[in-house]
C-alpha cells in the first residue's frame, strides 16, 4: 500500500502540476499534512479558518493552536530563446503563521479569535536582473484577524460566521528606463492598509463516518490609499519623478470550499476539499499617483478563476501518534501572456505528509512537510512583450502546537 | 511498521531536497550550417561604434558589430578585435570647432533645460597608428559605398582622405575591402549605403551629392563580389529610411514661436510677397502669436519671392534648426536656411535613393544567399509604433526615445543591441543556426545628468 503511493508520489513529480496567484494555504499544520484539507473535518480551533461551522464541535472547553511554516522557494527564469539568460530568485524565507484560541461558552456557542496569513508573496529577482522594469523585489503581507462565533444547531449541525478585518502591506522595488551614471532610475512602493471581509461555514455529520463542509470567505479588496511612491531618478528629473502618494487596490478573493470526511476505520481518516478561487476579481493592478508629473501606471492582470482539489489521510497509530499524507493540485489563474515575474504563476502540484504526537494529555505537536512543483511554462507579459520560461518550486516544513483544557 | 514508515519518509524528503533548485531546460547555441570561426564586419559609423557624435571606446564596445561579435562567439567565433580608440577620449569630425569640442556630446542641466553639449575632442586619435592583421571591424565613420573600393584616379586613396580610416588601414593605398579580406573572414557583416544619402541630408541638401542609384548598385556589386564571391557566407543590412531619424525629425515645421508684436512685424514685411505669391498660386505667408511654421529657404520659389516660403509638415527640419531659431534676434530677417532644412523635393529625392539602394542590396543578398537584415523596417516600426521589449518601450524620439543616441542619427548601446539582434534573426533563419541574442537591457541609453 505504502509502496503504491511513494511511487505515485514519485510518478507526480514528473507530471504536469498547477499555482495560485499569492494565496497561501498553510493555516494549520495538521491539516497541511494532509495536503490542506480540513473543510469537512472537525479539527478545533484551527476550523475558524477551514470552516466556522466545525468550530461549535469543540471537545474540550479552551482550544488553542499556534504555529507556523519556513516556505523556501526557488523561482528560475529562463529567456525566451534564442538565448543563453537565464536568472534565479532569491527569496528570502516566507515565514506564514496562524494564531487560533477558541472557548466554549455554552454546550452549544463556541467563541474564538484567529489571526492568519492566508495571502502573501515575497520574491526577490535582484536589481539588475532582465526583467527590472517589471520588478526587482516585492513583498507582499496580509494578516487576517477574524473574531468568530458557531452555533451547534444539533448534534449534527453547526454554523459558523466571522468577520475579517485584514492588514495587508506592500512593499516592492521595480527599475525605470531612465538612466544616470549610477545606472538605471527606481522607485520604490510602500503601503499598508486595513479592509474588511467575512468568513462563513457550516458543517454537517451526516453519519457516524462521513462528515461534511461548506466555507465561504468573502473577497477582500485591500484599498491602499496614501501609499508611498519613493524615486531615485537623475537629478535632472527629479522635478518630475517626484516622491508621491499613491492608491492602488490589490483583491483577496473569494473562497468557497467544500469538503468533506471519511473515517474508514478507527485508524483511518481520509479528507477531501474542493476549493473555488475567485481570482477573477483581479482584473488590473493600477497605480494612481499622486502627483501630475508622474505617469499613472495600469497594468492588465485578468486572472480566470481556479479550483484547487485536495485529498488528506490520517492514520492513527496509537495514543500518541498519528501520521499524515496528502496531495493537491492547484491551477493557475493567470492567463496566457498575462505572466509577470512579480507573481510567477503556473499549475502546481502539492505533496505533503506529516505527523502529529500527543505530548501530554493537554499538549500535542504537529509538524509537516509540503512540497509543491510547478509545472514548468513558458509564457509571459505582453504588454511589456518580457518572455521565458518560468520553473517554479518550494519545500515548507512546519510545526505547530496545540493546547486545550 | 513504524520503520517501515520512516524509511519511505526519509527516502521521499531525500527525493524532495535533492530536487530542491528546479531542473531546467538548457538552451543550447548553434552555428546551423555558417561558419562563423572569423567574423569580420564591413560598414560605415554604424560598423565603427560611432555614437553620441563621435567615436570612443564607449561606442566601440557596445555598437552593434562588437555585440554581434559578442554573441556569436557562442557558436564558434575565436574573437573580435577592433581598432580601439588608444586614449579615454573621443573624437567625431576633422574640423575643429571653437574650444575643440569635436568629442562625445552629453546631457546638460542649464536653465533652458536639459540638452546635449559637445564635450572636449581627442584630436590625436587621428594619430593612432593600430593596423593589426587581426582587426576583424572594418567599419569608417563617413563612408559611402564607393568608399570601401579603389578610387578613381585621381583621387587620393581612401585612406589618405579619411583620418577615420588611415588610423587602422595597413598602407596609405589600402582599401577598405582589400583590407577586410585580408583578415581571411569566413562570415562578413556588410552594413553600408547610409552615407549615400546621409552626407547630403545632414547639409539639408545643400552641399555633397545623394549616389546615384546606378552607381550605388555598380559598387555595391563589386564590393559583393570581392567579400562574398569566393563563397564566404554573411549577412547584409540595408538602408533605414530618412524618416526614422530623430536628426530630421525632431524639430516640428511650425515651433516658430513668437509674440503678437513680431506676428505684426512679419505680416507687414510679406504683405507684398503675398500679392505676388497669389498671382503666381503659391501659398501666402501668415503669422499670427504663438507658434507659426518656420520661414525657410526653398530654391524652387522664385528669386523674386526672396527663394522662401512657410514650412508644410512635409518638409523636416533638421536638429541644428533650433539652436538657429535661438540665435535670432530682434533684428534678425527669421528664416531657416538651405543647410537647416530638407524641403519635399530633397525628401523625394533622398527616399528614392534609399528605395533603390535597398532593392539592390535585397538582390545581392539573394545572389549570394545572404542572410537579409530589414533594418528600414525595424527603423520604420521603430519610430511609428515603437518597440516594446523587456519591458520598455523604444521609440525614435530624440533623448528619451532610448535607441538613438545625442546626435540623433546613430544609436545608444541599447539602440546597437536591438540592431545586433535584427542581425541575429536573419542570420538564425538563413543559415538554421541558434545564435543567442543580445540582452538588450544589459546596455546603456542616453545618460540624464
Amino acid at each position: 500500500m505504502k509502496r503504491i503511493l511513494l511511487f505515485c508520489g514519485l510518478l507526480a513529480l514528473g507530471l504536469q502540476m498547477r499555482a495560485e496567484g499569492y494565496q497561501v494555504n498553510l493555516q494549520g499544520n495538521r491539516q497541511t499534512g494532509m495536503g490542506h484539507t480540513g473543510t469537512g473535518l472537525f479539527f478545533g480551533a484551527s476550523s475558524m479558518h477551514f470552516n466556522p461551522g466545525a468550530l461549535s464541535f469543540l471537545d474540550k472547553k479552551y482550544d488553542f493552536s499556534f504555529g507556523g511554516s519556513a516556505v523556501f522557494s526557488n523561482n528560475t527564469f529562463q529567456k525566451q530563446t534564442p538565448s543563453v539568460y537565464e536568472a534565479k530568485s532569491d527569496n528570502p524565507v516566507g515565514t506564514p503563521f496562524y494564531f487560533y484560541g477558541a472557548t466554549k461558552l455554552t454546550n452549544k456557542l463556541v467563541v474564538g479569535l484567529s489571526v492568519t496569513s492566508p495571502y502573501g508573496n515575497t520574491l526577490k529577482w535582484g536589481d539588475d536582473w532582465d526583467g527590472k522594469y517589471l520588478i526587482q523585489d516585492i513583498s507582499l503581507k496580509a494578516i487576517f484577524v477574524q473574531p468568530t462565533m458557531s452555533y451547534k444547531i444539533n448534534d449534527k449541525l453547526g454554523l459558523g460566521l466571522g468577520l475579517m478585518a485584514v492588514s495587508g502591506s506592500v512593499d516592492l522595488n521595480k527599475a525605470l528606463p531612465v538612466h544616470d551614471t549610477m545606472g538605471d532610475a527606481s522607485v520604490n512602493i510602500t503601503g499598508n492598509t486595513w479592509a474588511f471581509g467575512f468568513n462563513a461555514g457550516v458543517s454537517y455529520q451526516a453519519t457516524d463516518k462521513l462528515s461534511l463542509g461548506l466555507s465561504y470567505r468573502s473577497k477582500v479588496m485591500v484599498e491602499m490609499e496614501g501609499g508611498d511612491a519613493d524615486f531615485t531618478v537623475p537629478n535632472s528629473l527629479a522635478g518630475v519623478y517626484t516622491d508621491t502618494k499613491f492608491n492602488a487596490e490589490l483583491p483577496m478573493p473569494t473562497n468557497i470550499t467544500f469538503g468533506l470526511g471519511y473515517q474508514i476505520n478507527e485508524k483511518l481518516l481520509l479528507a477531501a476539499d474542493l476549493q473555488y478561487v475567485g481570482w477573477s476579481a483581479y482584473e488590473s493592478l493600477d497605480f494612481d499617483f499622486e502627483a501630475e508629473s508622474v505617469p499613472d501606471s495600469k497594468n492588465q492582470r485578468d486572472f480566470d478563476n481556479t479550483m484547487i482539489y485536495r485529498l488528506g489521510a490520517e492514520y492513527t497509530m496509537n495514543d500518541k501518534i498519528q501520521f499524515r499524507a496528502g496531495i493537491y493540485y492547484d491551477s493557475t489563474p493567470i492567463p496566457e501572456d498575462l505572466l509577470t515575474p512579480e507573481t510567477p504563476g503556473t499549475n502546481k502540484i502539492g505533496m505533503s505528509m506529516g505527523c502529529g504526537y500527543q505530548i501530554c494529555d493537554k499538549l500535542s505537536v504537529d509538524v509537516s512537510l509540503l512540497y509543491i512543483h510547478g509545472e514548468k511554462r513558458e509564457d509571459g507579459y505582453a504588454p511589456t512583450n518580457f518572455y521565458g520560461t518560468y520553473y517554479t518550486n518550494a519545500v515548507i516544513p512546519g510545526i505547530g502546537l496545540n493546547y486545550s483544557f | 511498521m513504524l520503520k517501515t514508515i520512516l524509511k519511505y519518509t526519509m527516502l521521499l524528503t531525500a527525493v524532495l531536497l535533492w530536487s530542491c533548485e528546479p531542473n531546467t531546460d538548457e538552451f543550447t547555441p548553434a552555428n546551423g550550417s555558417a561558419d562563423f570561426s572569423k567574423f569580420v564586419a564591413i560598414g560605415d559609423s554604424y560598423t565603427a561604434g560611432y555614437t553620441d557624435g563621435a567615436l570612443g571606446r564607449k561606442g566601440q564596445e557596445s555598437g552593434f558589430s562588437y555585440i554581434l561579435g559578442q554573441q556569436l562567439a557562442y557558436v564558434g567565433s575565436n574573437s573580435y578585435n577592433q581598432p580601439l580608440v588608444q586614449s579615454e577620449g573621443s573624437v567625431g569630425t576633422t574640423d575643429l570647432p571653437a574650444g575643440g569640442k569635436n568629442g562625445y556630446l552629453k546631457l546638460e542641466l542649464s536653465e533652458a533645460g536639459i540638452a546635449p553639449v559637445p564635450t572636449v575632442g581627442d584630436m590625436s586619435i587621428f594619430a593612432d597608428e593600430i593596423y593589426s592583421p587581426d582587426n576583424q571591424n572594418f567599419g569608417v565613420p563617413g563612408a559611402k559605398v564607393i568608399h570601401l573600393g579603389e578610387l578613381p584616379d585621381p583621387s587620393p586613396s581612401y585612406a589618405q582622405l579619411n583620418p577615420f580610416f588611415k588610423r587602422f588601414a595597413s598602407s596609405d593605398q589600402a582599401t577598405v575591402i582589400g583590407d577586410a579580406m585580408a583578415a581571411n573572414p569566413s562570415f562578413v557583416s556588410l552594413w553600408i549605403g547610409g552615407n549615400d544619402v546621409l552626407t547630403y541630408a545632414l547639409t539639408g541638401g545643400e552641399d555633397d551629392a545623394i549616389t546615384p542609384s546606378a552607381m550605388f548598385d555598380y559598387a555595391l556589386s563589386e564590393i559583393a563580389k570581392v567579400a562574398f564571391g569566393s563563397g564566404q557566407q554573411g549577412v547584409i543590412a540595408n538602408v533605414p529610411g530618412i524618416d526614422a531619424l530623430p536628426y530630421f525629425t525632431t524639430i516640428p515645421y511650425n515651433a516658430f514661436t513668437i509674440d503678437a508684436k513680431t506676428a505684426a512685424v512679419l505680416n507687414s514685411k510679406y504683405e507684398q510677397y503675398n500679392l505676388a505669391a497669389k498671382q503666381m498660386g503659391l501659398a501666402e505667408m501668415v503669422f499670427s502669436e504663438g507658434s507659426n511654421a518656420f520661414v525657410i529657404y526653398d530654391e524652387t520659389i522664385p528669386a523674386q519671392l526672396g527663394s522662401r516660403r512657410q514650412a508644410t509638415s512635409d518638409d523636416r527640419l533638421l536638429l541644428t534648426a533650433k539652436a538657429e531659431a535661438q540665435s535670432w534676434t530682434a533684428t534678425s530677417d527669421p528664416i531657416l536656411g538651405n543647410e537647416f532644412v530638407l524641403t519635399t523635393t530633397e525628401l523625394d529625392e533622398i527616399r528614392n535613393a534609399t528605395n533603390a539602394y535597398n532593392e539592390t542590396i535585397k538582390g545581392i543578398s539573394k545572389q549570394y544567399g545572404l542572410a537579409h537584415v530589414d533594418l528600414y523596417a525595424i527603423m520604420k516600426e521603430l519610430s511609428e509604433k515603437g518597440l516594446v521589449i523587456d519591458g520598455h518601450k523604444y521609440s525614435a524620439a530624440f533623448v528619451s526615445g532610448g535607441a538613438f543616441s545625442l546626435d540623433g542619427i546613430h544609436a545608444t548601446g541599447r539602440g546597437s543591441a536591438i540592431i545586433a539582434n535584427a542581425f541575429i534573426e536573419a542570420i538564425n533563419t538563413t543559415y538554421k543556426a541558434n545564435v543567442p541574442l543580445a540582452n538588450v537591457n544589459d546596455y546603456d541609453m542616453v545618460e540624464f545628468p
